[in-house]
């Protein structure tokens, strides 16, 4: 039985994806049902291939990472075979692990515009018809920010000045009130002398 | 803009060239924004004028990202792109606010300016559309 090729292409990137029809689902000859390999060539950087189990969870993490960079929120997307972080330069760095033992963890440094390629060869997988993979579980199930979840650092930044300037005020309307307090006593006690003083006078 | 929409047969939503610059000028950054309403069909017909303009431009926001990406190396690209955006939000935003300030900063801009061509970009592809629903819609 021959196998069915099929590659898909965006700038710097090419993905293929080979594999077979199941004619048990009806498939056609030209049908892809059953992959039994891809390969994803990225310019000045490594081949990267593996089971369809890797190629489901490389399509996963790239899926959700795009869509929590669009919403601007940086979280680190951690799986059993796949890890994607952003770097201090603004550039994805993607770790793959393989499942063999005592291979050492791939570590790729991809910009935006890989990326961006990287997706839209996704992107043209999913609606390539002859390929049949389920892309429902693959989809990113991002929720939404509830209204009142907060990002503590951003929160911390936002309220600790006007704290701080409210404890200063207080602070110092602390000291101001115990200096009028003393100056206050002390006039105090000049006030009966001097009457004390007059008293002495008009006896005089 | 309206030769895109007339492509993907939005003449009922965006009958004429003004049609379309009275929506854009609902931006309230602008020096003279209107407040019109804007129904769900005119968001949607926008989103999908976006996404198919973004497929004819997108080898020159690749290149220009390319060009952020290796900076070091070629950064006449990036620097051609962010002066003349400066120029032109200069042109038609209030200068005067706070966010416009930000905007035309050369410093603080670089990060919006390529997450904005990063949007675009992912907007290009086949599934452009319902992504940048999906981003819109999770703001």
């Amino acid at each position: 039985m021959l196998q069915n090729k099929y590659s898909f292409n965006q700038s710097s990137t090419e993905l293929v994806i080979s594999g077979l029809p199941d004619y048990s689902n009806n498939d056609d000859k030209d049908n892809i049902s059953i992959i039994s390999g891809w390969k994803l060539s990225i310019i000045n950087q490594p081949e990267i291939e593996g089971s369809f189990d890797h190629l489901k969870s490389v399509i996963k993490a790239f899926y959700k990472c795009a869509a929590l960079s669009l919403l601007d929120r940086e979280e680190k997307i951690e799986s059993e075979l796949i890890d994607i972080n952003l770097d201090e330069n603004g550039c994805y760095i993607v770790t793959l692990k393989s499942t063999k033992p005592d291979v050492k963890p791939l570590k790729l440094s991809i910009g935006y515009a890989e990326f961006s390629d990287i997706i839209n060869c996704f992107d043209q997988l999913k609606n390539f018809k002859e390929i049949k993979i389920d892309f429902n579980e693959l989809l990113p199930n991002i929720k939404k920010k509830s209204f009142l979840s907060f990002d503590k650092n951003k929160l911390l930044f936002t309220i600790s000045p006007p704290l701080m300037a409210l404890f200063s005020i207080s602070l110092f309307t602390f000291i101001g009130f115990y200096f009028f307090e003393v100056k206050d006593s002390r006039n105090k006690n000049l006030s009966i002398i001097s009457n004390y003083s007059n008293i002495v006078i008009k006896i005089k | 803009m309206f030769a895109i929409s007339n492509k993907l047969n939005l003449q009922h939503l965006f009958p004429s060239k003004v049609s379309i610059w009275r929506l854009r000028s609902n931006n309230p950054m602008r020096k003279s924004p209107n407040y019109n309403n804007i129904n769900s069909k005119q968001f949607d017909g926008l989103i999908k004028i976006t996404s198919e303009m973004s497929k004819y431009l997108y080898p020159y926001i690749r290149a220009i990202v390319s060009s952020k990406d290796n900076y070091i190396n070629k950064p006449e690209l990036w620097n051609d792109f962010q002066s003349r955006f400066i120029e032109l939000i200069e042109e038609r935003f209030n200068a005067e606010s706070i966010i416009v300030k930000n905007l035309i900063d050369y410093d603080n801009s670089q990060k919006y300016f390529k997450k904005i061509l990063l949007t675009l970009s992912l907007a290009s592809s086949e599934e452009g559309y319902s992504r940048l629903r999906f981003v819109l819609a999770n703001l």
